[in-house]
């Protein structure tokens, strides 16, 4: 509980959103989707910063990039049709493996990249896309690639008055790709034990794109762009697949937890990987 | 701080602290229909319609609501779709102890509002954050998909 909450702050545009949260110095937190602020412990957290209508709920396709707007809800992103073509419909896969209906509703993309929960889906899928995420604070905005924005817990990229705007991908890259998403959870909607975000094209049976990335392992979604580019140009065959599915879950940073163990965590990556890789 | 809402079409003022919930206000001003379950987002018994989405108000911090439209089972006994759901739902049997009843009735109402002719997926994903314990969700089911084709066959006439 945040015991000692007192403010809640509407603002106009996001140079006085940026105010607010510059003049709270941590004490005023960003409100996204809002799922877990009831379930924050902090004695610190005294005001709420409002995000809802300052125009940071979209999806636009320029013709080259996507841009989603961080207060866009998971069920947003589910109804856009920029999404569902997008890809071959991948983000769209990793958005449905996020919570329920009624979570959907209310989780926001800049919520979900941001907190890095277990149910976090989006992160591996962002990875995997080479977006880049857009921040406004007192210094300014700037753009940090995902690749960095996950390289540690983004509470710790980002400054206390920052605010993550939009999330931006470039289309050009993922042309005539194939794509999976899927989440190894026991119900459909219950939290992650695993998640395999993998795009992947093939010309004449050899590999001319592929990217694997990993969620729920660890606290950091993981990417392995060092082994999917050993095999760009290989032909993909049962062999080559679980080589390459051997190599990421021997690479991959895996942690235990009252769910799974890692042994168990590691054999059933590697299994669906591998299926993966060979049914897109 | 008091927070203005439009709830169940009546427009209405609420004193709510900036840590409270919506599933609290709600009942603390006498709307019981509106069941706390988990409070943890996960079994949809508080759920409400916040500007026609269902979400979990045990979840939703109440401050957010000011100037929403907010609709609760008791808003519905009027409305077009809300009640025909409350119709099949007791002809097909689809309520038991009724706990969850309000929430699946609520997000029952968000589909066929948006969807007029729900497959059976598009009607488990619509259901997949409202928990039964006791009916084991094939009533459910057909009791929505007999809504929308009563709707269907109203609306045709």
């Amino acid at each position: 509980m945040l015991r000692n909450l007192k403010n809640y702050y509407r603002v106009k545009n996001l140079s006085e959103a940026v105010k607010v949260l510059k003049k709270g110095k941590g004490r005023i937190i960003p409100l996204g989707g809002a799922t877990t602020i009831s379930k924050l412990d902090s004695k610190n957290i005294e005001g709420l910063l409002e995000l809802e209508n300052l125009g940071l709920s979209y999806v636009k396709d320029d013709g080259k990039k996507i841009k989603i707007g961080s207060m866009t809800t998971i069920s947003e992103l589910l109804d856009s049709k920029v999404i569902e073509k997008f890809a071959d419909g991948f983000l769209k896969k990793a958005a449905l493996t996020v919570g329920s209906t009624l979570n959907r509703n209310m989780i926001t993309v800049g919520g979900n990249i941001y907190q890095l929960y277990l149910w976090s889906s989006l992160p591996p899928a962002f990875l995997d896309l080479d977006a880049k995420i857009k921040v406004i604070g007192s210094k300014g905005r700037r753009t940090i690639k995902a690749e960095e924005f996950f390289s540690k817990l983004p509470r710790k990229i980002l400054s206390y008055d920052e605010i993550i705007t939009e999330v931006e991908i470039d289309k050009d890259k993922f042309k005539g790709v194939k794509s999976e998403f899927i989440k190894f959870s026991k119900t459909k909607t219950a939290y992650p034990v695993i998640s395999i975000a993998v795009i992947l094209k093939k010309l004449n049976k050899k590999i001319k794109e592929l990217r694997i990335a990993l969620g729920s392992l660890s606290p950091l979604p993981q990417r392995f762009e060092d082994i999917e580019k050993e095999y760009i140009g290989k032909e993909l065959d049962e062999r080559i697949a679980e080589e390459i599915a051997e190599k990421i879950v021997n690479k991959a940073k895996i942690v235990p937890d009252i769910r799974a163990s890692i042994e168990y965590k590691k054999e059933v990556t590697k299994n669906i990987l591998k299926d993966i890789i060979l049914s897109i | 701080m008091k927070i203005k809402v439009l709830i169940n079409k009546e427009e209405k003022e609420f004193e709510v602290r900036v840590n409270d919930v919506l599933l609290d206000v709600l009942r603390r001003n006498g709307y019981y229909g509106v069941k706390c379950g988990c409070r943890e987002g996960e079994c949809g018994a508080c759920t409400v319609l916040v500007d026609g989405k269902p979400v979990t108000s045990c979840l939703y911090p109440a401050v957010r609501a000011e100037g929403k439209s907010i609709t609760t089972i008791e808003g519905i006994e009027n409305d077009k779709i809300g009640s025909v759901l409350q119709e099949v739902f007791l002809e097909e049997g689809a309520v038991q102890c009724g706990f969850c009843t309000p929430g699946m009735i609520l997000s029952s109402k968000a589909l066929l509002e948006k969807n007029k002719n729900p497959s059976e997926e598009d009607i488990k994903l619509a259901l997949d954050g409202n928990l039964c314990r006791c009916t084991g969700y094939v009533k459910i089911i057909n009791a929505v998909k007999k809504a929308s084709k009563k709707l269907r066959e109203r609306r045709e006439k």
